[in-house]
């Protein structure tokens, strides 16, 4: 029994496009947990899993095609740089799911985990606040900013579409 | 008709109107405006709309089952399980047979306890790094101004239920300061003061009963280092606004000094 995995892997899946890179980023971020659990203040298991899972998320990013961007040689990672920007995430999608899938995808990373973080994972300001290292002003301006810009996005495609 | 600016206000705040995150004051306020003003709760349900449909539309997650096994299997190796400090809680975790696996549970339940208990680390974080911040104001940062140990870990004698470490470091560029008493998180501390170069470093120090020795940990609060640990029934916190490295080294000469000859 693991918890919070859920979260982790929603986190991960949501913020990497391809599904080997999202569960290599969840298997390191609970490899690290637990390796840091000194790190643990005591008080928001699922927050401080999350800023480590973000954190794994990251360096899965920027290391790109370095082979050493996780604690084993995966040789499936290569493939996830050539796999399609949107996430497939195992469902059937509705055309509305593709539209937010895609204006996300538009988004800056800064605007797309502060989104991800709240409306997905359904993180409270201060959660959030300590998830990203952010004050809370912060976060919610940026939340403000993001959820405007994805507005801005997905009202134009709808319209575009009729 | 109000002035473009008073729209403005409440369109900004219409966005944590919408999680509950505003006071019950300014929430009450957002609210009224709402009611009198068309073109704000236009705006209001349009952005109400598109967070919904985004929480339909955008689902939390499973992980899948193979995620799950390998996840498992991957902390229970020697490595991970060795790296993972053993924490006694005081409920039996019956039916748990991978033990490195609940690391992350009994995290949860130690929360709760430390809730109830002690302040929690990230408080006592916080009340460290204010008694920092405050011994910088004029006049502040020492009750016995000395770089000699042996006048400064005497004089904490009588003031203290307990002898505080005082190691002399400036053959390492860290020269002693003095100390103070401090009071953190209701109880009185020994605050230990270095320099380096125009740095201050405030090292408090106070008795844990019975706790397991912690390694150094390090975090960064407004701006300041931070850094914990816990040796031989002691709690050491240092604060500065030194960089990561030299606080780093500062504490491995601290704790080499401590653990003594």
């Amino acid at each position: 029994m693991l918890p919070h995995l859920d979260a982790a892997y929603t986190l991960a899946r949501y913020l990497l496009r391809s599904e080997d890179a999202a569960q290599d980023a969840v298997q390191e971020a609970f490899l690290r947990a637990v390796r840091h659990f000194d790190g643990y203040r005591g008080d928001n298991a699922r927050a401080w899993l999350l800023t480590i899972v973000r954190h794994c998320c990251a360096t899965a990013r920027t290391r790109g095609k370095r082979e050493d961007a996780f604690v084993e040689f995966d040789e499936r990672l290569h493939s996830a740089h050539i796999e399609s920007a949107t996430p497939e995430l195992h469902l059937v999608r509705s055309g509305a799911a593709d539209e937010f899938h895609r204006a996300l995808d538009s988004l800056s990373a800064n605007d797309r985990e502060v989104l991800i973080l709240r409306e997905v994972e359904d993180l409270s300001y201060e959660e959030i606040a300590r998830t990203l290292g952010a004050p809370i002003g912060t976060v919610m301006s940026r939340l403000a900013r993001a959820r405007k810009r994805i507005q801005a996005l997905v009202h134009r495609e709808s319209r575009d579409a009729s | 008709m109000p002035a473009d600016e008073t729209h403005l206000r409440y369109l900004d705040r219409l966005s944590p109107y919408i999680d509950s995150e505003l006071s019950a004051v300014e929430s009450a306020d957002v609210a009224a405006h709402l009611a009198s003003c068309e073109s704000c709760s236009a705006e209001y349900r349009h952005l109400l709309n598109t967070v919904e449909s985004m929480h339909q539309q955008l689902p939390p997650l499973r992980a899948p089952a193979a995620l799950r096994a390998r996840v498992e299997a991957s902390i229970r190796t020697p490595a991970a399980a060795q790296a993972a400090r053993p924490i006694r809680v005081d409920r039996p975790y019956r039916g748990i047979a991978a033990a490195a696996a609940v690391v992350l549970m009994i995290a949860a339940a130690y929360g709760l306890g430390a809730r109830t208990g002690t302040s929690s680390s990230a408080q006592m974080a916080d009340a460290v790094l204010t008694a920092h911040v405050r011994s910088l104001q004029q006049g502040h940062l020492t009750d016995v101004l000395s770089t000699d140990q042996h006048t400064v870990k005497p004089w904490f004698t009588g003031k203290l239920d307990f002898s505080p470490a005082v190691p002399r470091l400036e053959a390492d560029s860290f020269p002693l300061v003095g100390g103070r008493l401090d009071y953190v998180d209701n109880r009185v501390v020994a605050a230990i003061v270095y320099k380096r170069r125009a740095h201050v470093i405030n090292v408090v120090t106070y008795p844990v009963e019975g706790a397991a020795d912690v390694t150094p940990a390090l975090e960064t609060r407004r701006g300041f280092q931070i850094a914990h640990w816990t040796a031989r029934g002691m709690a050491y916190w240092v604060v500065t606004d030194l960089n990561a490295d030299e606080l780093r080294t500062f504490c491995s000469l601290m704790r080499k000094a401590d653990a003594g000859p």
